[in-house]
């Protein structure tokens, strides 16, 4: 996987293909970490600095560690840091590779988080198929437990997608187990051990430990429209060079896969946010800056920066319906629209695919898409319907095409033949 | 100073625990005003806010739930 890009902060320093960055250089590079005064002093630069969190759903830092401050400053237990590194999202790899390539710098951004918020525990949640990850942040704590005040862990993320969602990760480290919970209490103010919980995506605190050494103004300094910095995608598909991408927020889609060699093959649909995230028209998006703020007015989501290209020969369809599957056996199965309609969502859409549509097939999955949303503990039902709809909407001359010639547009062939 | 708003005139919702919730469909059987049931029989709650004689309807409703899922919430009032 090629890692690369040209706004390089995230991933400054040594070259990324010489494995994990040892202490020394870090310290180099970087100097110590900030603490104490420094650290608290991070909360008013975040907020200053604007940064959204990293992990999908784009929550304001500074909001959200102060909260938990002003919790443990009004005489609750201390609170707990954990470092979300589970990315159990198969088209993202931004969050493996921090963690490989540096995981100083994500230990970094938990200690200025714990002495920030006033927490006396860090537990680090890493996918555990992502042994590469594992083994950097595992080696590099071990070289820094002394220098660190708090208790540390380090918890081996079971695999999933559901598993990275914050009360899932919270049940997990308190009970071993990754399902969601219904919502409230927040985890703010009752998470690890009943205790307020800070759950914060690795990139997020990467930059947290970058902003807490260069304050406010350094962040601001990268970004073309309102949302400020630089954010880690991952490209894919028929591009030059895919992978992981460190891009300056604000630069248009088309810039960023130019600046990856631009594309190998045609290219029928873009996908953006991730499996949760939504497909578009590549005409309608290519010019669209990624901006958080700019692609929601479009209704779409930045998400955790997942940059899908959907080749033009290879039928749309099918990869839906892989993509539905994958997201109907990841539901941890708890509530009953999510356990019943997902199945049936990719059951439906399976057999448009491959030219075998039922005459209700696509009535229904318009109406199961309405009906799964809002309705679960967790919102893996609203990424699904979300998803769905927005292939509906894309490949909508295929669909028709599938249905009713059982003909594939895409590969000029019959349906469910060569994909 | 207003006097204390009787139960019958303020408004409630009702509330499903998606996680306890097992589609039994009582709900949907016994407040049919109330509830919608989906292809599987798990509550679709109408929007409206619930009120006077509609209260009885959801209470029976809740009351019956073999899962216990279920429950009416007031909703609270805009601070004016």
């Amino acid at each position: 996987m090629t890692i690369t890009g040209t706004a390089r902060r995230l991933l400054s320093g040594p070259p990324l293909r010489g494995g994990p960055e040892s202490l020394t250089e870090h310290l180099t590079r970087l100097g110590p970490v900030p603490t104490g005064f420094a650290a608290r002093r991070a909360i008013g630069e975040l907020e200053t600095a604007g940064i959204l969190g990293r992990g999908g759903a784009g929550f304001p830092l500074g909001r959200k560690w102060r909260a938990i401050a002003e919790r443990v400053a009004e005489g609750g237990p201390p609170a707990v840091v954990v470092a979300n590194g589970a990315e159990g999202e198969p088209a993202s790899a931004k969050d493996q590779v921090l963690m490989e390539r540096r995981p100083h710098l994500v230990i970094d951004g938990a200690v200025v988080a714990a002495d920030a918020i006033g927490a006396d525990e860090i537990v680090f949640y890493v996918g555990r198929e992502h042994t590469a990850a594992v083994a950097a942040m595992s080696d590099a704590l071990a070289v820094r437990t002394a220098g660190i005040r708090t208790r540390v862990t380090l918890v081996e993320a079971p695999i999933g997608y559901v598993a990275g969602e914050a009360t899932a990760v919270v049940h997990y480290v308190n009970a071993r187990d990754a399902r969601p919970v219904t919502t409230p209490p927040r985890m703010s103010e009752r998470g690890v051990d009943g205790r307020p919980t800070l759950v914060q995506n690795v990139e997020s605190l990467a930059y947290a430990a970058l902003i807490a050494r260069h304050g406010a103004a350094w962040y601001r300094s990268a970004g073309r429209l309102d949302t400020r910095g630089t954010a880690l995608v991952t490209l894919s598909g028929p591009v030059r060079e895919p992978g992981v991408r460190e891009i300056e927020l604000g630069t248009p889609l088309g810039d960023v896969v130019a600046e990856a060699g631009g594309v190998t093959a045609a290219v029928s649909a873009v996908l953006l946010g991730g499996y949760f995230g939504t497909w578009a028209a590549p005409a309608d998006v290519w010019a669209m800056p990624l901006d958080p703020a700019v692609m929601r007015e479009r209704d779409l989501a930045f998400g955790c920066g997942i940059i899908g290209l959907q080749p033009a020969t290879q039928c749309g369809l099918a990869a839906t319906t892989r993509i539905i599957r994958f997201l109907a056996d990841a539901s941890a199965r708890q509530c009953g629209p999510c356990t019943y309609g997902l199945p049936a969502m990719a059951e439906a859409m399976e057999r448009i695919s491959i030219g075998a549509a039922r005459d209700d097939d696509p009535d229904n999955l318009e109406r199961w898409t309405a009906m799964v949303a809002g309705r679960g503990a967790c919102s893996h039902p609203d990424g699904a319907a979300q998803h769905l709809e927005s292939a509906l909407a894309v490949f909508a001359d295929d669909v028709a095409s599938h249905v009713d010639q059982r003909w594939c547009l895409a590969t000029g062939g019959r349906a469910g033949g060569a994909r | 100073m207003k006097a204390p708003v009787r139960r019958e005139r303020a408004e409630w919702r009702l509330v499903v625990d998606w996680i306890k919730c097992d589609g039994y469909g009582l709900c949907g059987d016994l407040a049919p005003d109330l509830v919608a049931l989906d292809d599987w029989r798990y509550p679709m709650l109408l929007p409206t806010p619930i009120r006077g004689q509609l209260l009885e309807e959801a209470q029976r409703a809740v009351d019956c739930c073999p899962a216990l899922a279920l429950r009416l919430e007031r909703i609270p009032k805009d601070p004016r």
